[in-house]
């Protein structure tokens, strides 16, 4: 299992389409992926679109990464590189 | 004995023009919903029944998502992946398995159940910042709602007469506009903004009918005649076959008209009108070209705005979109109005209140002055698309100097901090004003002197003038574009304007109109915004007037002092000089 802290960047937070694109990428992997408010341990499904807009993560939150499974570091790659691109938002 | 022609006759008003035969599909948002109790053996086929609405529903969001990429892109299209999920997400669909299984509750309940717990779920973490930004959780009801009701299905494509309680522009969003052949509501009046785009689709519109869901069964044929308002339901093959006829003459007749679309507006007797269109998508924008528009006179660039959910449209996005069509205008003047419209309708403001009275308040230039960067990204991105120097900016509900000169000091500043970073732009981009506000009518003179153009937008005009809300179903009679004094206010920025040698054009909804064209044309107008569907008409009109005729009809119309003796003497005087047969060229009221 890898474990990873990213802070989300863009300037609307994960809203209802950004989160539709996490969830989206997070499913495309055989791995699990599970989504974390840093220092609280209350982990939701990251292939699960309602579970992270209840996370509620305005801009500046900090989440805590984790996918577990046999393709677990090329979907950290992939879910790390959409939370630093700003989920592909112009602003 | 002879067949009976219909079943039912329903009288209404006619809002937007044309004939049309459709199949009646109800669009209603779903009220009270009932709990049902489902007994253990039937549990089964209720959860199915969930199961089959779903991936109806789901259907649709991708077919409407393929739609709104082609008209908007992909960014705004994305919503609708989220829809999709949401739908999917196995967390909500657990949900309410559980809600018809454990309670025996119907599937339409337990929906409603479910996701109204995830929406106070949701409400209870989220933060100030993030609460605006809902999941939308009720639109996702209703789409499911309709397919658990069997209210949307199969019948939404083919010929689709919608039947609904009022226009709104998310029902418009919710059909291919092209299978649409016509609209009955309960409510909702001729100005109303979707009457707007029906009539600029050339969609009739029929209105004011009460208890419409009850006398307009879902599944019926009816037919449309969008000139009178009247409406047959189930009609016999006789009337069927009449109405098909009317509409295949309609048809030709527009053929015809377009076909005259290089023919330049002129009067008999050689005075030039110019006739420019209203818009407020690229969609119009082409189709206004392919009917021979020689500019676009009026572009709302509030539905931009509008389609964004989570905050406004960022500068590059206007500034692509305002070039684009700049390009494919030029040389036809591109005139872009600065976003008008009222806070209360952009719910990314963090900051907004319910005013209860919204006509009078934070609208137009006035929110964009309040909220300077939002005002001025729009300004830099109009700037950047002016590099073809075919781009205006005319600035809405202005009612003051004050707010004509701060307007321009922050395109200045625009200007200048575009300069710095080396972007290419218009220095002389023109600058002109919506008059529609009664105080800008008393202050014509001195606000032209500071201007570039008028731009006179009736429907507020009179709204504001007659203190109309043209909205409001009890007083809707009292707007009347014809009543002296709004006539008067006409009369009098027309000259103010020809004394200033400013140019003023018309872009309200009177400039669409035959009778009130006429009259525009008599003051003096020389430049008509008009409703695209409008065009083709309109062109003709002049074509066959004389313009000495008319003005003299004019001065007459203008010595009367009550509204009742203009409209006996429009009807007797101007009417006839409208040509050929009148349904072919009178926009009903």
């Amino acid at each position: 299992m890898i474990q990873r802290q990213v802070v989300i960047l863009n300037r609307l937070g994960l809203h209802a389409r950004a989160a539709a694109k996490l969830a989206k990428i997070a499913s495309s992997f055989q791995c699990e992926v599970k989504l974390a408010r840093a220092g609280r341990n209350e982990f939701i499904n990251g292939k699960s679109i309602l579970g992270i807009l209840m996370m509620a993560a305005g801009p500046g939150t900090s989440l805590c990464v984790t996918a577990d499974g046999s393709d677990e570091s090329a979907a950290m790659a992939a879910l790390e590189e959409l939370i630093q691109n700003r989920f592909g938002e112009a602003d | 004995m002879k067949t009976k022609r219909y079943r039912r006759k329903i009288r209404g008003n006619a809002i937007s023009p044309g004939y049309a035969l459709g199949n009646a599909v109800h669009y209603f948002s779903p009220g009270h919903v009932f709990r049902l109790y489902i007994p253990d053996d039937a549990i089964d086929a209720e959860i199915q029944r969930l199961q089959l609405a779903v991936d109806q529903s789901r259907r649709e969001l991708m077919s409407l998502r393929s739609r709104i990429r082609d008209q908007s892109g992909e960014e705004t299209a994305g919503i609708f992946d989220a829809h999709q999920m949401i739908l999917d997400d196995p967390a909500l669909l657990e949900r309410i398995v559980a809600l018809i299984q454990t309670p025996h509750a119907n599937a339409e309940w337990a929906a409603r159940q479910a996701l109204e717990e995830l929406q106070a779920e949701y409400e209870g973490v989220a933060d100030e910042f993030f609460k605006q930004r809902e999941m939308d959780t009720q639109g996702l009801f209703e789409r499911l709602h309709r397919h658990l009701t069997g209210a949307a299905g199969h019948e939404k494509r083919g010929d689709i007469a919608l039947v609904a309680d009022t226009l709104n522009l998310a029902l418009l969003a919710d059909f291919d506009l092209n299978d649409l052949r016509g609209i009955v509501v309960s409510t909702g009046g001729y100005t109303s903004h979707t009457a707007i785009i029906a009539r600029s689709y050339s969609i009739p519109v029929i209105s004011g009918i009460i208890h419409v869901r009850e006398r307009i069964p879902a599944h019926e044929r009816i037919v449309l005649d969008g000139y009178s308002g009247i409406i047959y339901v189930d009609p016999s093959e006789e009337l069927v076959r009449e109405f098909e006829e009317k509409v295949r003459q309609e048809r030709q007749r527009l053929h015809a008209l377009i076909g005259e679309k290089k023919l330049p507006a002129v009067t008999c007797d050689g005075e030039r009108v110019i006739l420019e269109v209203n818009a407020e998508t690229e969609a119009e924008v082409t189709s206004a070209l392919g009917m021979g528009a020689e500019g676009i006179g009026l572009f709302r660039s509030e539905f931009l705005y509008v389609c964004e959910k989570d905050g406004p449209p960022s500068e590059d996005k206007q500034a692509a979109l305002y070039a684009r069509l700049a390009q494919r205008l030029y040389p036809l003047p591109f005139t872009i109005r600065t976003l008008d419209i009222g806070d209360e309708k952009l719910r990314y403001l963090n900051d907004v209140k319910n005013t209860p009275n919204p006509i009078l308040g934070l609208r137009g230039i006035r929110l964009s002055l309040a909220k300077p960067v939002l005002f001025k990204t729009q300004l830099r991105a109009i700037l950047r698309a002016s590099t073809l120097g075919n781009v205006k900016i005319v600035l809405p509900m202005i009612s003051s100097l004050d707010e004509v000169r701060d307007a321009k000091s922050l395109l200045a500043e625009a200007q200048e901090e575009l300069k710095q970073e080396k972007y290419a732009f218009d220095a002389d981009i023109e600058v002109g004003i919506m008059m529609e506000v009664p105080a800008a009518f008393f202050s014509a003179a001195v606000l032209a002197r500071e201007v570039d153009f008028l731009s006179i937008g009736t429907n507020d005009l009179i709204q504001y003038v007659l203190a109309v809300d043209r909205t409001n179903e009890q007083v809707a009679g009292l707007y009347d574009p014809l009543h002296p004094t709004v006539l008067r206010c006409l009369r009098d920025v027309m000259d103010v304007a020809s004394q200033q040698r400013i140019p003023a054009r018309v872009c309200g909804e009177m400039a669409s109109d035959s009778i009130f064209a006429l009259i525009l044309i008599g003051m003096g107008v020389r430049n008509l915004s008009l409703n695209p569907a409008a065009l083709p008409y309109i062109r003709r009109l002049v074509r066959s007037t004389t313009k000495e005729k008319i003005h003299r009809a004019v001065e007459d119309i203008l010595r009367l002092d009550s509204p009742r003796e203009i409209h006996r003497y429009v009807m007797e005087h101007l009417n006839p000089l409208i040509p050929s047969d009148p349904q072919e060229l009178h926009q009903p009221r």
